[in-house]
């Protein structure tokens, strides 16, 4: 497998483990789908189906996927090192 | 008598009706005009159509949004921009204008969709403060596990 085509290692924040475990039983399939989607193509939005945001201002850098309606994963990636990094999980009221 | 759109041809119903093929062959790569009486009609392709209704729709959102903005009151377009902060606000605004001009030369509209996606996703996220907290604390390598 070419390095181009090597999955992303994803890192979670730990305290985050438990919203986490909570959202796999709330959406399991959907937030499954959203893995996948993080392991192998991040910051594809083609590949999203329109559940990929690029936040911007002071969070540049920062992408949102929304799992359902109201629940969101914001993570960052480094492309050199191909890891995200889940900085939050949780929902929008 | 009736004058050129988009350098359309003008032809007259008889003349449709003997050259129909013809006439409808030459409608799909440029709008014709069939004059009928008083009446002045258009023929164009499908995707023209639904083309200028993508730019009509797009350019008078971008042009209410701007006019919202010079006027600085809260915005009926994107009522969520009420969460950003001035200086986002300055930055969406030269954004969605560049965008547009780019759009309105390409054709593609996509971009500019993005770009609204993904301000409304950012002030979504200044609305919460607490998302605000954690996204602004990066972590250290150690605070991470990895997810199997």
């Amino acid at each position: 497998m070419s390095p181009s085509n090597e999955e992303y290692r994803i890192e979670l924040k730990k305290r985050l483990e438990k919203n986490w475990e909570a959202l796999e039983q709330e959406t399991s399939g959907a937030l499954e789908r959203c893995k996948k989607f993080l392991k192998e193509t991040p910051e594809n939005r083609l590949k999203s189906s329109g559940k990929l945001k690029k936040l911007k201002g002071r969070f540049k850098g920062i992408l949102q996927y929304d799992v359902t309606d109201q629940a969101r994963v914001w993570y960052r990636v480094d492309r050199r090192q191909r890891i995200v990094y889940i900085e939050y999980i949780g929902h929008h009221r | 008598m009736a004058s050129t759109v988009f350098s359309d041809f003008i032809v007259n119903a008889t003349d449709l009706r003997k050259n129909q093929k013809h006439w409808l062959e030459k409608a799909y790569d440029n709008p014709i005009t069939i004059t009928y009486g008083r009446k002045k009609l258009a023929i164009m392709s499908r995707e023209q159509v639904g083309k200028l209704y993508t730019e009509k729709y797009y350019a008078e959102l971008v042009l209410k949004a701007c006019q919202e903005f010079t006027k600085e009151k809260k915005s009926d377009t994107f009522p969520w921009m009420e969460y950003l902060s001035d200086d986002e606000k300055m930055q969406f605004h030269s954004e969605i204008l560049n965008c547009a001009m780019k759009s309105i030369i390409t054709g593609d509209w996509t971009q500019l969709e993005y770009l609204i996606q993904d301000w409304e996703a950012t002030a979504e996220t200044e609305r919460n403060p607490e998302i605000v907290k954690m996204l602004q604390d990066k972590g250290t390598p150690e605070e991470y596990v990895t997810l199997k």
